[in-house]
């Protein structure tokens, strides 16, 4: 009961799962002592599955994400727990190791697709870079042959032409089309998308997370996919993990964490969206603000913005239970708050 | 990319009008040339005849016209120090002040580049560090100091290297070079190095700020992400993206190098054009001073207006502006 990274993974095979994270507590050491941006975070991802991370904005999900690419910045690093890719353990490779793996067997989507792109390079110049670094043994018009192809795949028109294009001759979804084929280029079995379309305009953001869950789909390639929309993740995500405070709190299947959340932190998040796809740009509905790192309570995380809270919360830390399908970190469905 | 060529060709051209206003008028506010030519024994109809002659009679703006087509050629007139033409005076001179502001520049970019690179890449290593506070020195350190302390070393005391003089030079058509000949390039040392000194360090430390800016940027992160490695990245991504403020600070270093060559040029007693304008400064010599203007500005604007070129070829969304 006290391994909660077993309980996330109950129902699956461990065998089966592309990603999994196991008990991850990312620190950054400074002058006045040590920083936990993430403090035992378990999650796992199947492939083929959309596996949606939420919360405020300091939450710790691009923290994850980054953690799990191995491009912590110092002085920040992982401090225990592990990443398991495909079976394979892969914190604690080196910068070489995870030159391998990254581009390769994980794929990258940033936010920001004006800024993502070389703007001294053409798309196909940079897609090219990409394939040939990880498939040296494709010659020159081979990779120009794959980029054009997965410009097409990605639905930018007139592939031919667009590929010898420069980024600045591009629109921003157009680029973050080309930011995809980018993740996509040689085929990665998890693709860590932060927050794809939050830089896009309302009306292209639904094709961008559309083209992404079909090609992910397609090719069975897992997506850890990093929003503050919840829109997003109730037309795009299977699951979903909801992050507060550097610590995951609930995670469980996209229905059940949407339609009745276990979390009280979750129930807020869902009870500020006025209908399931609406947008909204920040969640800043709950009362109170999540604390700093070095500021973080006794007990329960979110304790002190807490209705239900109780003596017991502000004492003692819940861990991830199971609850209903999935699982979640809170005393209320732990023997009670008092 | 022809549109925008001709665009800085033209303004190139209207800078230079404006630079050779600026030396014709040294000449009209030098006083009448008639008075500076004739004696006590000229008459005022020799007055006129001499006035009519060098068409001091024409209007301003035709007189004008006439300095700038000339000047367009060549020709700058005769020296009042020793009569000779002024352009041979400077062709004789030129090629001194080229070859050593050339090694000067290349000696910057060839030492500045990659220790900025370094610096940046390495940065908090003990080595960095120290070059970084190496580097305050060479900025603050007057260039004369430099050659001093250089002549010092390197020649009084050691012996290695001249310490005055351009060795012997080889006549190429009217260029004469001194990298032909031992005596030429050991000549060329000391003085390129004491030019050199401070451009290095600007170079390095701009170098080094811009790669520390770009390595923070989204597309480098994202390079990363990608798995391009580590020294793609620095080479290909980062350097590149650092070229265009190097290729402006090297262009207007080279004008810089130029104007800051008449002190080094003075204290190696380097035949150049600096130490001809030092002295055509002593004497009033008005056609060589308005000469040195046109050429030196001459230079500064053809090095701009590459730079706006070279932008173009570095930058493809400047290629498409208009
Ligand atoms: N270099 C750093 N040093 C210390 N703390 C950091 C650093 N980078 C990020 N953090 C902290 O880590 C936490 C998680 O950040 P992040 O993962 O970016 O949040 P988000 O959920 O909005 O993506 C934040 O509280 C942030 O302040
Ligand atoms: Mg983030």
């Amino acid at each position: 009961m006290d391994d909660p990274s077993r309980i996330v993974q109950a129902k699956a095979d461990p065998g089966h799962n592309c990603l999994e994270v196991r008990n991850l507590v990312v620190e950054f050491p400074n002058r006045h002592g040590t920083l936990r941006a993430l403090d035992d975070v378990s999650l796992s991802i199947r492939p083929g599955e959309i596996l949606g991370v939420v919360g405020e904005s300091g939450a710790g999900k691009s923290m994850t994400g980054l953690a799990i690419q191995g491009l912590l910045e110092r002085p920040g690093r992982i401090a225990s727990g592990e990443v398991w890719l495909e079976g394979r353990r892969i914190d604690g490779l080196s910068d070489r190791q995870m030159e391998k793996i990254r581009g390769k067997e994980i794929g990258a989507i940033f936010q920001d697709p004006l800024t993502s792109l070389n703007p001294l390079f053409s798309v196909g110049a940079q897609l090219v870079e990409t394939i040939r670094q990880h498939m040296p043994e494709l010659g020159k018009a081979a990779a120009r042959g794959r980029a054009i192809a997965l410009l097409k795949e990605v639905g930018i028109p007139a592939p031919e032409e667009r590929v010898d294009h420069f980024p600045h001759q591009f629109s921003g979804g157009m680029r973050q089309r080309v930011v995809i084929a980018l993740a996509l280029a040689v085929n990665p079995r998890l693709i860590i998308a932060d927050e794809p379309t939050t830089a896009l305009d309302v009306s292209i953001q639904a094709q961008i997370t559309g083209l992404l869950r079909r090609l992910c789909k397609e090719h069975g390639t897992a997506v850890m996919l990093v929003t503050h929309d919840m829109g997003v993740i109730a037309e795009t995500a299977d699951r979903v993990a909801v992050m507060y405070a550097g610590r995951l709190i609930e995670i469980g299947p996209v229905e059940t964490v949407l339609k009745s959340p276990a979390h009280p932190y979750t129930r807020g998040l869902m009870a500020s969206i006025p209908a399931l796809g609406a947008r909204v740009e920040h969640l800043h509905q709950i009362d109170g603000a999540m604390p700093r790192l070095n500021a973080i309570p006794p007990g329960c995380a979110f304790n002190p913005r807490c209705a239900a809270a109780g003596p017991r919360c502000r004492r003692d830390e819940p861990a991830l239970a199971p609850v209903g399908q999935g699982a979640a970190a809170c005393w209320l469905h732990e023997g009670g708050v008092a | 990319m022809l549109v925008f060529i001709i665009k800085k060709l033209a303004n190139a051209a209207l800078v230079m009008l404006a630079v050779a206003f600026l030396a014709f008028m040294i000449f009209r506010l030098a006083g009448d040339p008639v008075d500076m030519m004739s004696t006590e024994q000229t008459t005022e109809a020799d007055r006129e005849l001499m006035r009519e002659k060098l068409g001091l009679n024409d209007s301003f703006l035709v007189q004008y016209g006439r300095f700038v087509g000339n000047a367009a050629q060549g020709e700058f007139g005769i020296s009042y120090r020793n009569g000779q033409e002024v352009l041979g005076l400077i062709a004789e001179r030129f090629p001194a002040t080229m070859e050593l502001v050339l090694v000067a520049t290349i000696l910057s970019l060839v030492v500045g580049l990659p220790l900025g690179v370094l610096t940046a890449i390495k940065r908090g290593k003990w080595y960095s560090e120290i070059l970084q506070f190496g580097s305050i020195i060479g900025v603050s350190l007057p260039s004369f100091v430099v050659g001093i302390l250089l002549i010092l070393v390197f020649s009084v005391t050691l012996g290695i290297f001249p310490a005055f003089g351009r060795g012997e030079v080889v006549d190429l058509g009217w260029w004469s070079t001194g990298f032909l000949t031992k005596t030429g390039l050991m000549a060329l040392v000391l003085p390129s190095i004491s030019l050199a000194l401070y451009q290095v360090t600007l170079i390095m430390r701009l170098v080094r700020a811009e790669m520390l800016e770009v390595m923070r940027s989204d597309y480098v992160k994202f390079a990363r992400a990608r798995g391009i490695s580590r020294t793609k990245i620095y080479f290909r991504h980062a350097l590149r993206n650092c070229l265009m403020p190097v290729v402006t600070l090297t262009a207007m270093n080279i004008g810089t190098l130029i104007a800051f060559a008449l002190i080094t040029e003075t204290v190696f007693q380097w035949p150049g054009m600096g130490m001809l304008f030092i002295q055509a400064v002593t004497f009033i010599d008005i056609p060589v001073m308005a000469a040195y203007l046109c050429i030196v500005s001459f230079i500064f604007v053809f090095l701009n207006t590459m730079v706006d070129i070279t932008y173009a070829v570095i930058d493809p969304r400047l290629r498409n502006a208009k």
